[in-house]
């Protein structure tokens, strides 16, 4: 009987130091494994060897762990910090590949900086020769256009150019252009013809003699004689525009022949760039 | 007394030394896991710097459930535990900064991919414009 008694806690102790001794130690299997991976991943071995070395230290520790027979709260412990110690290994050979990986970008990145910066400054010369260019051609232009108004005798007024077609003469009460007016005419059409941003207004004159009613019909005829004149030439109707005044805005006096024919005269009004022209101002 | 003390002298000194260094062990302990646990608060505190919460989350909580338990073990004056917990803490607080500086380099070369692209598109307009 007392055989029996004692063995039963000597059985109890062997069963214990069984159980003790085959315990299962997951996190140490699981460490164990991913160690297994880690350190056949060429990343890590270039990156972070140290870290590789410090999991294995972390192993070694563990073993005499076991040996010793220490508590699994301790083992737990070093597996945790050896399985950490990986996975930070695997971290940081990716940190290492992604910095490696922004250096070559980051080179990538200057030499593409440099060519837009090398393409903005080829550009920028090329807008500036451009600019030039336009500068000088607009220069160009104002010179033409100033030789051009000379040639026609446009003066600067406040309405804008005006031209005085003193040579398209008409006979009194005539509203046919005479023969040898054209040629002064042409000078305007070739100008209309260069300027087509150009539109004019064409008001005809009469002298004094005959009914109002007469030379306001007469100054009307006479504008739009000079509007078909330069229709004919290939000017649009639509950038022309006309108004008769009768004897109204007389430049000579009407007591002579010589003052009379003046004031039988056509003016045209050349407006701006815009198209605009600016109105006369009514009789006082 | 006297007579006990003369009579036990040799155990009473025993007693005495046993205790003295059970006193000695339990303060040298207590101090390193005090110091422990300040370490891990200062590597909890240079991953918050580095926005570790946002980048590797799980880490980060890791790390920081671990210096709390520490924290509760230095409390129930489980100090050998206190710095095995603190130990883990840190190796997580470790963890948690390399992933979140790899995050940030993903990060960083996305937007550096993404300028090539947009100055490669910068270039092949004023290629065109030339």
């Amino acid at each position: 009987m007392r055989k029996t008694t004692l063995s039963i806690p000597i059985l109890l102790a062997v069963v214990i130091v069984i159980v003790a001794g085959c315990a299962n130690y997951a996190l140490v299997d699981e460490a164990k494994k991913d160690y297994e991976r880690v350190k056949n991943d060429p990343a890590v071995m270039m990156h972070a060897p140290n870290l590789l070395k410090e999991a294995e230290k972390q192993f070694k520790i563990i073993g005499n762990l076991k040996k010793n027979g220490a508590s699994k709260l301790l083992i737990n412990h070093h597996a945790f910090i050896a399985e950490q110690k990986l996975v930070i290994a695997e971290e940081m050979a990716t940190l290492n590949k992604r910095q490696d990986e922004l250096a070559e970008v980051e080179k990538e990145y200057q030499l593409v900086l440099g060519q837009v910066q090398q393409a903005e400054a080829q550009l920028a010369k090329k807008q500036a020769v451009e600019a030039r260019m336009e500068a000088d051609e607009a220069r160009r232009r104002t010179e033409m256009l100033s030789r051009q108004l000379a040639d026609i005798e446009a003066e600067k007024t406040e309405r804008g150019l005006v031209v005085n077609l003193r040579n398209v003469l008409f006979d009194s009460g005539k509203s046919d252009i005479k023969i040898g007016a054209v040629d002064n005419l042409a000078k305007l059409i070739r100008f209309l013809l260069e300027y087509r941003d150009r539109n004019v207004l064409i008001e005809g004159f009469t002298d004094n003699l005959g009914a109002r009613s007469v030379n306001q019909r007469l100054s009307e005829q006479r504008a739009s004689a000079v509007k078909q004149a330069l229709i004919n030439s290939g000017i649009k109707p639509d950038r022309i525009i006309t108004r008769g005044y009768g004897e109204d805005y007389a430049i000579a006096d009407n007591s002579s022949e010589a003052g009379r024919q003046q004031n039988r005269r056509v003016e045209v009004v050349i407006s701006d760039e815009t198209g605009t022209i600016t109105s006369r101002r009514p009789v006082q | 007394m006297g007579i006990f003390f003369t009579k036990h002298r040799e155990s009473t000194v025993q007693i005495l030394f046993v205790a003295t260094l059970i006193l000695l062990t339990s303060c040298a302990n207590s101090r390193k896991s005090a110091q422990k646990i300040t370490d891990a608060e200062i590597r909890m505190q240079q991953i918050e710097q580095v926005e570790a919460m946002d980048y590797a989350s799980a880490a980060f909580q890791a790390a920081q459930s671990r210096l709390e338990e520490a924290r509760q073990l230095v409390e129930r004056r489980k100090h050998k535990k206190a710095m095995l917990k603190a130990d883990e803490a840190i190796v997580a607080a470790e963890l948690a900064e390399v992933k979140t500086l790899a995050r940030k380099a993903d990060d960083s070369l996305s937007e550096l991919k993404a300028s090539i692209a947009s100055l490669k598109e910068q270039l092949n307009q004023y290629r065109q414009d030339q």
